[in-house]
């Protein structure tokens, strides 16, 4: 019971202050009540973590590598990537080996049972 | 000769499919994902001259593993940020390092100085929330990034993280809670 009634003060809690930031962010009053030093935290956050801008140089230049190394890429990938066939596929490998073991398995019970026949 | 014009309207599942014989199509999903692939590795190495590295690096890695991409449910940018996540991982393996305060390397950021809580915070707090923030587990940073530098909503948060969107503000107010905490005996450390 002590602990429902906690999570329900800690979701509370958790709800209130997502929507305290989500005002904050969007620039709106904050509706929300939250304790102060983690309001504080908040605004310290707001006023800090400013999204930046990385140089238009950087960002052109590459760009243009980028675009023209994939332009180089796809021909030859298309040609070096063959379809793998069934039987190399993982899924297939796995398979089997879990048909080998099953196997072994039945093997080595049908075998015990033999011999324990044999012995009685 | 595909239209170029036409890639707009497709969505990046489609557009992936695409790209595995289009330069083109894999240019528009390029403009679709590199300022969201770069503001994450940005806030999660804290360097600008990193963050172009590792975003570059991101896009080389998706590219050449575009083959094996097959739609699973996942949004395509979940399995970019996931190759984001591993470089990042790595890197800070590699180099040992936190993030520090880079805020002065920067250009272009895009200033919010009309709120006046922000003209508030002094470089030193900026730094140690850096530090902290850079000390959390990888998807509390990546959602700090995706709600407060991306604004999004907590049901577009949870397609991405592939949880529910109540798991998303549970975990939004355990990162929030931790960091509180954390400023806190810092705060407490430093009088």
């Amino acid at each position: 019971m002590f602990l429902i009634k906690r999570d329900d003060h800690y979701g509370r809690e958790a709800e209130a202050l997502a929507t305290f930031v989500d005002d904050l962010v969007a620039g709106r009053e904050p509706t929300a009540t939250v304790e102060e030093p983690l309001a504080d935290v908040v605004r310290l956050l707001h006023a800090e973590l400013h999204p930046v801008q990385p140089p238009v140089a950087f960002v052109d230049g590459l760009r243009a590598r980028l675009v023209a190394l994939a332009e180089q890429r796809a021909p030859a990938s298309a040609i070096a990537e063959p379809p793998v066939v069934l039987w190399r596929q993982p899924r297939f490998i796995i398979g089997a080996a879990g048909v080998v073991s099953a196997a072994a398995v039945l093997a080595f019970v049908a075998r015990s049972r033999i011999q324990a026949a044999k012995a009685a | 000769m595909t239209n170029v014009s036409s890639f707009a309207d497709l969505s990046d599942e489609e557009l992936a499919e695409r790209a595995k014989t289009s330069g083109e199509a894999f240019g528009e999903l390029y403009d679709r994902h590199v300022r969201r692939i770069y503001n994450y590795v940005y806030y999660r190495t804290g360097r600008a001259s990193e963050a172009e590295d590792l975003t570059e690096r991101v896009f080389l890695q998706a590219l050449e593993n575009l083959a094996r991409y097959e739609f699973r449910g996942a949004p395509f940018s979940a399995w970019l940020f996931r190759i984001a996540h591993n470089l990042v991982a790595n890197w800070h393996r590699d180099t040992s390092r936190h993030p520090t305060g880079p805020l002065e390397e920067l250009d272009g950021w895009e200033d919010r100085r009309a709120d006046p809580h922000a003209d508030a915070v002094t470089s030193e707090e900026k730094r140690e929330l850096r530090e902290l923030i850079g000390s959390l587990p990888p998807d509390r940073q990546q959602l700090l990034v995706m709600k407060f530098v991306e604004e999004r909503s907590n049901a577009a948060i949870a397609q991405e993280m592939r949880r529910t969107e109540g798991a998303v503000k549970a975990l939004l107010h355990r990162t929030l809670v931790t960091l509180r905490e954390r400023l806190a005996r810092a705060e407490a450390g430093s009088r």
